[in-house]
């Protein structure tokens, strides 16, 4: 008993056996690789395919419905054996060789192997390509389970991508000749080699006639073409392999902390995962459940698809599956429209802006001179065992948010100093918050807790202002007023660096420049008291610009 | 250089000037053509002909029109056309030079 193939040769059905029909198929492949496409190619091969129809249609009767393996070496013998082709050519006798780029044996591709499957036949199948034995790949993905179940995704996503081996062809074309990266790099070799060969003769060919020069362009198209085509290759699968690796990674990172396994950042002995994020921002658990669905369509199924997209181009898989295409598209779009609806959920929780006003209490001071400064406190000041400890959103080593088990603390409130309209000097607190009305947004205000504190003349500004761990996180900021009445002076210690805001001053000095001097109330701004190495030089520059054009 | 090689190279150079000159007396599908080559001993193999035809109806010297077959696929049926027609007078005259000057040389 033979399996037999149904082709069409010239418009005429024919049922052939599967081996002839290999046998016929590689034939004509082979025939093609002799002619160019400038020489007509298409058009000899329909001829020739034209006429083989025309001897198998007399090889077939009702009564021998199939054509048969004697049938096609009939065939060949009549239209000729590769060869001949290639002897009878008529530009040349350097064809004789083997042609290179016709494909003779049949190249390997990856099946699923069904006939030596346990779950779906992808590790045989992928076991046959790489000519390894299926037992490692098992153990491996077994391996792999364990880590987050990134196992059981990759074989799904290859399960789905890589087509079971029907036909006894596809059987055969599962452990055909080897593909892989060595061989690639082989070919090129070859291509190399064979060109080096060519040229020598192409070289004779020229000297002996000018007017075949075409002929010769096309040949090194022809090479050039093939041997960017062997770079493109590896070069696409390297990016293949690139992409498989990414996409794993970031799903298994989506996944877990999604799952609330893993967070994607650690605070103090604290994870805090996708889902906690969501908490600060959502005021109820389906807000958080829709915002997680929205984000593991939107972001995880391009992801999946990078990883099917990679495992194709890897494997040198053509056909796609067209399912698959349309589902991540429809699911994508599903994820689009539920961020989108998050997206307002989260928007109308912010359509309000309120700023509570709140009044530091000053006591009377001794000195005169009112000193500022930022508080020193573990956090400020060791760095390194702080960010052992807690997130990293720092700006210039210091972090911008952080937390502990009580409170989510943000940097940096913003500090300006104006004249006060009194005599007395005062300290404003504005504790500015979003909300989804009015109410709500002076709740949020309200709960931010900002630490100043005095000590006769000394004032000490916390670098952070803190919100509650559980509290949502409603664009909450910070801003003090500091109310100098005129004629009152202040220093600026360094450590005011981060905190000051752009305050006003007579001689427009930089905050930066401004830290670490003594400045006085006039009517309007403030001005310097020790700024005479600054003035000094700024009147220097001045006095260099201004005196070419005086004199 | 091996006489086998010689000889195909001498057979290919007068196989386009065979394929005009069977065309000379009517219209024929490459089966024909073939037949009257393989009678001749011309052709060894029925492939190499079809890169052939393709190649004199490119350069405008022959034309073809399709006809229905009573077995299998309609067949190409080739004709000479009027620049084919001159080709081969052309050709004619040259091989008669050319048998003259061998024979000359060999004899």
């Amino acid at each position: 008993m033979n399996k037999t193939v149904t082709i069409n040769l010239s418009g005429i059905i024919f049922h052939i056996d599967e081996d002839a029909y290999l046998k016929l198929s590689s034939y004509l492949s082979t025939i093609k690789g002799y002619f160019s496409e400038s020489e007509g190619r298409d058009e000899i091969m329909a001829d020739i395919e034209n006429r083989i129809a025309e001897m198998l249609s007399e090889k077939v009767s009702d009564r021998k419905q199939v054509v048969l393996m004697t049938d096609v070496d009939y065939v060949i013998g009549v239209m000729g054996k590769p060869e001949d082709f290639a002897g009878d050519k008529s530009e040349s006798e350097t064809r004789k060789e083997q042609p290179v780029y016709s494909s003779t044996g049949k190249r390997r591709r990856v099946f699923r192997d069904t006939d030596n499957k346990i779950v779906g036949g992808v590790c045989s199948g992928v076991g046959a390509y790489f000519n390894m034995d299926p037992l490692w790949l098992r153990l491996a993905l077994v391996v792999a389970f364990f880590a987050f179940g990134t196992g059981i995704l990759l074989y799904i996503i290859l399960w789905i991508v890589i087509p079971e081996a029907k036909t006894s062809s596809e059987k055969l074309e599962m452990h055909g000749e080897d593909v892989n990266f060595s061989n690639i790099g082989k070919k090129v070799e070859e291509e190399i080699h064979s060109f080096g060969k060519k040229a020598e003769s192409w070289g004779d060919e020229v000297k002996q006639t000018l007017h075949r020069n075409r002929n010769l362009g096309e040949k090194m198209v022809d090479f050039l073409a093939s041997v960017f085509g062997a770079f493109f290759r590896i070069f696409a699968k390297l990016v293949a392999v690139f992409l498989i690796i990414i996409g794993l990674i970031f799903l298994v990172a989506i996944f877990s902390s999604m799952l609330g396994g893993t967070g994607i950042v650690h605070i103090d002995n604290y994870n805090y995962s996708i889902n906690d994020f969501f908490d600060t921002f959502f005021m109820n658990k389906d807000q958080v459940f829709l915002a997680s669905i929205a984000l593991l369509l939107f972001v995880g199924v391009p992801l999946l698809m990078l990883v099917y997209w990679g495992v194709r181009i890897l494997l040198g898989i053509k056909k796609g599956n067209r399912f698959v295409s349309l589902a991540a598209g429809i699911l994508w779009i599903i994820g689009i429209s539920l961020a989108i609806i998050s997206g307002i959920n989260i928007g109308d929780q912010f359509a309000e802006h309120t700023t509570s006003k709140e009044y530091f209490h000053i006591t009377k001071t001794k000195c005169d001179t009112l000193f500022l400064r930022v508080k020193e406190s573990k956090e400020w000041n060791n760095d390194r065992e702080y960010s052992r400890k807690h997130i990293h959103f720092s700006v210039k080593k210091h972090d911008l948010i952080s937390a502990d088990s009580v409170n989510i603390y943000f940097g940096f409130p913003t500090l300006d100093i104006i004249p006060s309209e009194s005599d007395s000097l005062e300290i404003v607190i504005y504790n500015e918050a979003n909300g989804k009305d009015k109410k709500e947004a002076l709740h949020f205000a309200h709960n931010i807790n900002y630490e100043i504190s005095q000590h006769d003349s000394l004032i000490e500004f916390s670098p952070y202002f803190s919100i509650p761990i559980d509290e949502k996180w409603r664009a909450q900021q910070v801003h003090v007023e500091v109310r100098l009445p005129k004629g009152k002076t202040v220093f600026l210690s360094k450590s005011m660096k981060h905190i000051i805001y752009d305050i006003k001053n007579e001689t427009d000095t930089y905050d930066t420049d401004m830290l670490g001097r003594r400045w006085i109330m006039g009517e309007e701004e403030l001005r310097c008291l020790d700024c005479k190495g600054l003035e000094s030089q700024d009147r220097h520059k001045t006095n260099r610009e201004t005196t070419p054009s005086s004199e | 250089m091996d006489i086998e090689n010689t000889q195909a190279q001498m057979r290919k150079g007068v196989l386009e000037f065979c394929i005009l000159a069977t065309l000379e007396h009517g219209d024929a599908y490459p089966t024909e053509i073939i037949e009257k080559m393989k009678e001749a001993k011309l052709v060894v193999v029925e492939g190499t002909l079809y890169p052939l035809l393709t190649r004199l109806k490119n350069m405008g010297l022959l034309s073809y029109r399709w006809e229905e077959s009573t077995s299998g696929p309609p067949r190409k049926y080739y004709k000479l056309t009027p620049v084919g027609k001159q080709f081969l007078k052309e050709l004619e005259t040259n091989w008669e030079e050319l048998v003259r000057s061998v024979n000359k040389i060999t004899k």
